[in-house]
C-alpha cells in the first residue's frame, strides 16, 4: 500500500465515515441525555461531542511513517473518525460507557475497549501515563444515516475522559506519550507527576460531590416532595432554581418530624391554594418554584418563625398569608 | 378560617361627603357601573381585606342586630343574591352608600370613598360581600421626566396600607340553608374592621359605622371570651419553659394588658408580639390558643367576668406558703428574684426566692 492508495481509498470512504460518526454521536447523545435527565446534556458534556474525521495528512503519516507494523495500514487504523466525550467527574465516565453498551444499541454496532484505563492502572500502577477510556465501535450491516447506506465494519473511536484528563492530554498531545524512546526521562517524570496529581484531583472531585450529595440528602428529599406536590397540584413543571435551596435551607429546622404526611394532608385540605399559585405565577417568579409550598404550609403552622426566617422579599410571603386569609402585619 | 381563599368578584365605588355647615346631608356621588381592575390591583385589594379581617387580624366578629328591610345586612344580602344581575348589584350598592351618608350624622365625620365588593371566600368557598369606607390621604409617587427623576403629589390616595384610614364591614353567608323566618340571620356572619375600635378610647366615635350604619353589636359572649383569654394565657405562662422571674413578668403583663391597656379588644397575636421574646415561644403560644379553640381574631374586651382574678396576684410556694398582693402596681411595689439557696444534705443545689416589698410591715396576724 502506498500514499496514493491511501488517498484514493480515503477520498471514496470519507463521507461514509462521517455519516457513521454522526450516527454514533446521535445515538450516544440520545442515550446519555435520557440517563442524566433532567440535567442538560450541554452542561454534562464539558466539550461538545463532535465527530472528527482524520486529516488525510495524519492518516498517511500514521499508516506509513510511524514505524508501527500494521497488517493492513488503512483498515487497522481505528480512529479515522472519532468522537471525544469530556465529562467533569470520573463517576460520569460510566454514564457514557453504559450508553455504548446499551442492549438495544447492539444491533447498531460491536464495541470493544481499546485502552481501558482501569486495566492500564492495574497493570502498571506506578506508571501514570496517558489516561483515557477508548472504545472502538464497528458498524453492523444494515445501518444508514441521512440517506447514506453504511457498510459493515466502519470503525469509530470513542474517547471518554474527565476535564482534567483532557487538560493533561492537550498539554502532552502527540509529542510525549507515543515515542517512548525519544522523550527525556526528566520530561517523563514531570508528566507522570502531573498525571498522578490529576488522578488524585479527579478522585477528590468525586469524593466532594458524594459528600455534598449526602449532606444535601435531606434537602433534596424535601425538594422532591414539594416538586411532586407542585407538579400534581399546579399541573405545571416545578422550577429548579437556586431560590428553592435558599428557602428550604432557611426553613428546614421548622419542619415537623412527619413532614411528608403533614404537608400531604395540608394540601389535600386546602387544594384551592394550587389555583392561587397558578394565578400568581404570571406575576411573581417565586410562585413557579415548588419551595413556595413551604411558605403556605408554615404560614399556617409557625407564622412567627416563618416571618423571622424568610430569606427573600416579603411581598411573596404577604401574598401567601393573604391567600390563607391570615393577616400578616401586626 | 373564614377569609381564606378569597376571590373578589364585582367592585363598584361611590363617594360620600362630610355634612355641610348646616348639618344637612350632602347627596353621595354615585358610580354607575362595575370596575374592572388588573390582577395586581385585585391582589392588593384582597390583601387589604385579609389583613383587616383575616385570622390573627384586628377584625372583630360581630352580631347582626338590625335586620329590617332598610338594614345594611338586608342590602348586603341583596348584593349577594344579585349574582348575574349587575343592575341589581349597582342599585343595592348605591343604597348602601346612601345609608352610610345618613349614618354620618356629625360634622366631625369625614367623607370618603365607599367600595362595595362581592365575591367568595373560605374553604369550601362561600359567598361574601364587604363595604369599605376609605378616607383619602396625600402621597407622592416618582416620575421620570426625560433624564430627570421627579416627584408627583397625589392628593387623593385611598386604600394605602395605613389602616386608620379605612373601615370595613363584611357579611358572610356561611350556611345558605340555615336561615329561617324566625332567625333570618342564621348562617350569616358579620365582621368589622375599624381602627377606632381596636385602638380603644375612641370606641364611641366608631359607633356611627358599626351600629348606625351596619346595624351590628358586639357579641354577647365577649365577657366569657375575655375570661377564656385570661385563663388560657395564664395556663400557658405557668407551664412555659422560662425562668420564674420571666413568669412573674408575663403574668404582670397579662394583668396590664387586660386592665390597664387602653385597647378595647383582646387578641392573642397582639399579646404574643408585645410580650414574648422569641419567634419560637410566640408560635407555641398562638398554637396553644388556637388548639384550645380560642379565636385567632380580635375579641371585644369585657373584663366583667375576670375582674376578680385580675385584682389580686398570688405567688405560691411549697408548705402552704403564699404571698398575695393587688395586681395594680404589683411590679412597682414588689420585686421578685430567684437566688441560689444553700445546698441540701445530699449535695443537690436548691433555688430560693427573694421577695422585696417596698414598704414596711403595717400589720400582722
Amino acid at each position: 500500500m502506498n500514499e496514493s492508495d491511501v488517498r484514493t481509498l480515503w477520498e471514496q470512504e470519507k463521507p461514509l465515515y462521517e455519516a457513521w460518526g454522526s450516527f454514533v454521536r446521535e445515538k450516544l447523545n440520545e442515550a446519555i441525555a435520557q440517563a442524566i435527565a433532567p440535567e442538560e446534556l450541554s452542561y454534562f458534556l464539558k466539550i461538545p461531542a463532535i465527530p472528527r474525521t482524520k486529516a488525510l495528512k495524519s492518516l498517511i503519516d500514521k499508516a506509513l511513517y510511524r514505524g508501527k507494523k500494521y497488517e493492513d495500514p488503512y483498515r487497522d487504523i481505528t480512529d479515522k473518525v472519532g468522537i471525544r466525550y469530556v465529562v467533569l467527574l470520573v463517576s460520569q465516565i460510566e454514564t457514557v460507557c453504559q450508553a455504548i453498551s446499551r442492549e438495544d444499541y447492539q444491533e447498531f454496532w460491536t464495541f470493544s475497549k481499546d485502552k481501558d484505563f482501569e486495566a492500564e492502572r492495574e497493570a502498571h500502577p506506578l506508571e501514570f501515563v496517558y489516561q483515557s477510556v477508548h472504545y472502538v465501535l464497528k458498524s453492523k450491516p444494515g445501518q444508514a444515516f441521512n440517506g447514506v447506506n453504511l457498510p459493515a465494519g466502519l470503525a469509530c473511536e470513542i474517547q471518554v475522559r474527565t476535564l482534567l484528563q483532557h487538560a493533561h492530554s492537550e498539554l502532552t498531545h502527540d509529542t510525549l506519550y507515543k515515542p517512548k524512546a525519544t522523550a527525556k526521562p526528566a520530561v517523563h517524570r514531570t508528566v507522570a507527576k502531573s498525571m498522578a496529581l490529576i488522578e488524585a484531583t479527579d478522585e477528590f472531585f468525586d469524593e466532594a460531590m458524594r459528600k455534598l450529595h449526602t449532606e444535601n440528602e435531606e434537602h433534596t428529599q424535601v425538594l422532591e416532595t414539594l416538586s411532586t406536590i407542585y407538579q400534581s397540584g399546579v399541573e405545571e413543571t416545578p422550577g429548579r432554581e437556586p431560590s428553592n435551596a435558599l428557602i428550604i435551607d432557611a426553613l428546614t429546622e421548622f419542619l415537623p418530624v412527619d413532614f411528608n404526611q403533614q404537608i400531604g394532608a395540608f394540601y389535600a385540605e386546602k387544594s384551592y391554594i394550587f389555583q392561587r399559585i397558578k394565578e400568581h405565577r404570571e406575576i411573581s417568579h417565586l410562585f413557579t418554584q415548588p419551595a413556595i409550598l413551604l411558605a403556605y404550609f408554615l404560614a399556617e403552622h409557625s407564622p412567627a418563625r416563618l416571618k423571622a426566617a424568610w430569606p427573600l422579599e416579603e411581598a411573596a410571603l404577604e401574598t401567601a398569608f393573604s391567600d390563607l386569609g391570615r393577616s400578616y402585619d401586626d | 378560617m373564614s377569609f381564606e381563599n378569597l376571590s373578589i368578584g364585582r367592585i363598584i365605588i361611590h363617594e360620600v361627603f362630610r355634612r355641610d355647615e348646616d348639618r344637612e346631608e350632602k347627596a353621595p356621588s354615585y358610580g354607575e357601573g362595575r370596575l374592572e381592575l388588573p390582577q395586581e390591583a385585585r391582589i392588593a385589594l384582597q390583601k387589604r381585606i385579609t389583613e383587616a379581617l383575616g385570622a390573627s387580624s384586628h377584625g372583630l366578629e360581630m352580631t347582626i342586630s338590625d335586620v329590617g328591610q332598610e338594614s345594611a345586612w338586608a342590602m348586603g344580602k341583596g348584593v349577594i343574591a344579585s349574582q348575574g344581575n349587575d343592575g341589581s348589584f349597582v342599585t343595592y350598592s348605591q343604597r348602601i352608600a346612601a345609608k352610610l351618608a345618613a349614618a354620618q350624622f356629625s360634622r366631625s365625620i369625614p367623607g370618603g370613598i365607599v367600595v362595595v365588593i362581592d365575591g367568595m371566600c373560605g374553604n369550601p368557598a362561600r359567598s361574601f360581600m364587604c363595604i369599605i369606607k376609605a378616607e383619602a390621604c396625600g402621597g407622592f409617587t416618582k416620575k421620570q421626566e426625560g433624564a430627570q427623576l421627579t416627584l408627583e403629589y397625589l392628593s387623593e390616595l385611598i386604600l394605602t396600607p395605613q389602616s386608620k384610614l379605612y373601615k370595613i364591614g363584611a357579611f358572610l353567608r356561611v350556611d345558605p340553608e340555615a336561615a329561617t323566618a324566625e332567625a333570618p340571620t342564621a348562617g350569616w356572619k358579620a365582621f368589622i374592621f375599624d381602627d377606632q375600635i381596636s385602638r380603644g378610647s375612641r370606641a364611641t366615635a366608631a359607633q356611627y359605622f358599626y351600629e348606625r350604619f351596619l346595624g351590628l353589636k358586639f357579641p354577647s359572649n365577649s365577657a366569657f371570651q375575655t375570661k377564656q383569654f385570661f385563663s388560657l394565657t395564664r395556663d400557658f405562662i405557668r407551664n412555659a419553659e422560662v425562668s420564674p422571674e420571666k413568669k412573674v413578668e408575663l403574668l404582670n403583663a397579662l394583668s396590664t394588658y387586660l386592665k390597664a391597656d387602653q385597647t378595647t379588644t383582646v387578641r392573642s397575636a397582639t399579646f404574643a408580639e408585645s410580650y414574648f421574646d422569641t419567634p419560637d415561644i410566640k408560635d407555641a403560644y398562638t398554637a396553644h390558643m388556637r388548639n384550645s379553640g380560642f379565636p385567632e381574631n380580635a375579641v371585644h374586651k369585657d373584663i366583667s367576668e375576670v375582674g376578680g382574678q385580675l385584682k389580686v396576684r398570688k405567688i405560691i410556694f411549697s408548705k402552704d406558703m403564699k404571698f398575695t398582693a393587688p395586681a395594680d402596681g404589683f411590679s412597682d411595689m414588689v420585686q421578685i428574684e430567684t437566688i441560689d439557696g444553700e445546698p441540701r444534705e445530699d449535695g443537690a443545689t436548691t433555688k430560693w426566692t427573694r421577695i422585696t416589698v417596698k414598704d414596711h410591715i403595717r400589720n400582722q396576724e
